[in-house]
Formats: C-alpha cells, sequence, structure tokens
C-alpha cells in the first residue's frame, strides 16, 4: 500500500463488477409458486370490504309501522272520496235549512238587523 | 392483438407459444400457459430482485408477488413483447416499497462485509469481493441501483432499460453515471484492495 488514495477508473470498476456472482434462483422456485397460486385461487379482482354491522337500527328504521300508517291514510282517503259519509256531515244543516219553506232565523247579524229590531220593540 | 388460442391440451404444446398466446391463455385462467411464463422468466426477474436487495432473504418472496401480479391481471402487459420490463419493473417497485419499509441495514449480507477489512482466509476469496461489490450496489439510491442492475448486469439496452424504468435515456444515461461514481467513492480505497485479490487469485 502506498498510502496514497487514487479514484479508481472506469476499467477498474467494470472489472470489479464483472467478479460479481451471478445468483441462481432456487431449483424449488417453481413448484413453490405454483402451489403459493393454487393455495390462493379463486382469484377475484373484486375487492373484498370488511363485514360491517348496519348503522341504521330496527328501532330508528321501522318498516311496518310506517306502511300500516300510509295504508290507513290510503283507506280513509278513499272512504272520504266515495262522498257520502263527509257529504252528509258537512251539509246536514243546510240541507235541513233548503227543505223548510220558513227561513230560519239565525238572529241579528249587522248594524242593520240590530236597528230594525229596536223599531220593532219600540213600535 | 389476434388472440388465437394456441393448444388447451397437455403442457408440454405451451412450450413453443408466443408470449401473447400465454398471456392470453394465462387470462383465460391456464395455469400450464402461465407456467410457462414463469419458467421463461423467473430467473431475470430473481437475478435483478437479488441485485436490488443485496441477496436479501425475501428475495424468493418478492419475485413470486411479481409473478402473481402478472396472474391477477395478465391483462395489465399492453404489449406482449414488453412482458420481461413489466415484470422487471413490477419486481423493482415491490423492491423499494418493502424496504422503504423494512430498512437496508436488515439486509443479511451486509454485516459480513461492512467494516471492509479482511481476514488472511479470506484474501484470496473471489467470494469476498463479491459480496463486498454486492454491498456497495445494494447501498445505492433505488433508482441508481436499477439503472445499474439492469444494464451492467441484465445486459439491457439503454433504450430498453429507460423503457422499464418509464423514463427518459438522457435520464438513465444520468442515473448511470451517478451510479458509477457513487459506487467509486463506496469502493474508494477498498476497490484498490478488491481489484489485488482479483490479480493475485490462482
Amino acid at each position: 500500500m502506498t498510502g496514497i488514495e487514487r479514484e479508481m477508473t472506469d476499467l477498474e470498476l467494470d472489472r470489479l463488477l464483472a467478479a460479481t456472482s451471478t445468483p441462481v434462483a432456487p431449483a424449488n422456485f417453481e413448484h413453490r409458486f405454483m402451489q403459493r397460486l393454487r393455495a390462493l385461487e379463486p382469484l377475484s379482482n373484486v375487492v373484498q370490504f370488511p363485514t360491517k354491522r348496519a348503522v341504521v337500527s330496527r328501532r330508528v328504521f321501522a318498516p311496518w309501522p310506517l306502511a300500516a300508517a300510509l295504508a290507513a291514510s290510503l283507506v280513509i282517503g278513499f272512504w272520504m272520496g266515495t262522498g257520502d259519509p263527509v257529504n252528509n256531515l258537512i251539509d246536514t244543516g243546510l240541507s235541513a235549512t233548503a227543505l223548510n219553506d220558513t227561513p230560519t232565523d239565525f238572529g241579528p247579524a249587522g248594524l242593520d238587523d240590530l236597528l230594525s229590531l229596536g223599531s220593532d220593540t219600540a213600535s | 392483438m389476434a388472440i388465437r388460442p394456441v393448444n388447451s391440451g397437455s403442457g408440454g404444446s405451451w412450450q413453443d407459444a408466443s408470449d401473447a398466446d400465454l398471456l392470453a391463455a394465462s387470462s383465460r385462467r391456464i395455469e400450464l400457459a402461465f407456467a410457462v411464463l414463469l419458467q421463461r422468466y423467473y430467473r431475470d426477474v430473481y437475478r435483478v430482485v437479488w441485485r436490488l436487495t443485496g441477496g436479501h432473504a425475501d428475495t424468493d418472496d418478492v419475485t413470486q408477488e411479481a409473478f402473481l401480479r402478472l396472474w391477477a391481471n395478465p391483462g395489465q402487459v399492453r404489449e406482449a413483447k414488453a412482458l420481461k420490463g413489466w415484470l422487471l419493473r413490477v419486481a423493482s417497485n415491490l423492491v423499494m416499497d418493502r424496504f422503504r419499509k423494512k430498512p437496508m441495514e436488515e439486509l443479511e449480507a451486509a454485516d459480513e462485509v461492512a467494516d471492509g477489512r479482511v481476514g488472511a482466509d479470506t484474501q484470496h476469496d473471489v467470494d469476498y469481493v463479491s459480496r463486498c461489490v454486492d454491498t456497495a450496489i445494494a447501498d445505492l439510491p433505488d433508482r441508481q441501483k436499477q439503472a445499474l442492475v439492469l444494464v451492467h448486469f441484465e445486459h439491457m439496452t439503454n433504450i430498453a432499460a429507460a423503457a422499464t424504468m418509464e423514463i427518459s435515456v438522457d435520464a438513465l444515461e444520468s442515473l448511470l453515471a451517478r451510479a458509477r461514481r457513487g459506487l467509486k467513492e463506496k469502493l474508494g480505497s477498498q476497490g484498490q484492495m478488491l481489484l489485488g485479490v482479483l490479480e493475485n487469485r490462482p
């Protein structure tokens, strides 16, 4: 050793690179790989998400009471739509008035009525 | 690219099939065809992974992983003639991913030559020279190492190596130059001693 350190030349580096050993794949590589491949089958491109319990609980989303309420409102709608029951409730007073020939006295309805009522009592 | 079934019969008949046919057959999950692809390229992939990892025990596993990626979706390889480049690229990326998580200090070979001292028994051992150079290569930055391995050890042309690394030829040449410079620095005075070992071997 001279103690003087000089930089390696390209040629020298190539000699060192050429001296490196060539790695050899293990002899049973193919066999082991095919075993691993078969162990993994069936492969799928579908990404499996982790199984998770549904966040929505039955208490919050209960379909049967909601369906029953909707059905009931539908039935009531049809019942009212057929006419008679509701019409009977609304028209009872008016139809009775129409059948009666004598005008119905509904009592004083305004200032004129009150004035005329006052003159009647005075006479 | 026309896909024509070569033969779906015995494994031997796949031996002469082109890479394109083997890839097409692999897409149809024909294991025998894939086995021929494996047989053709696993040595190349293994060598590159071994060089990139400095001979780490995971070499085998990483090589297998690269082929599993191919089997999972052979359609990823757009051109059959670029299959080797694709495999080497996938394997190189796997090495980088794995050893980014697992530092290179864990390399098994590294400890053996870390201090650069030479025992009397190993003075003339060519294997020792090889291990020292391998360790110096393993210490290079990933991309420089990849460029060096593809061009110097796999004897790929600059164009092919650049295509494999998905970089320009200029970028590859720059990486190569830096890799060589880096190797010279890493080997330093030890390099002269290693050359002496080579010259003195019987």
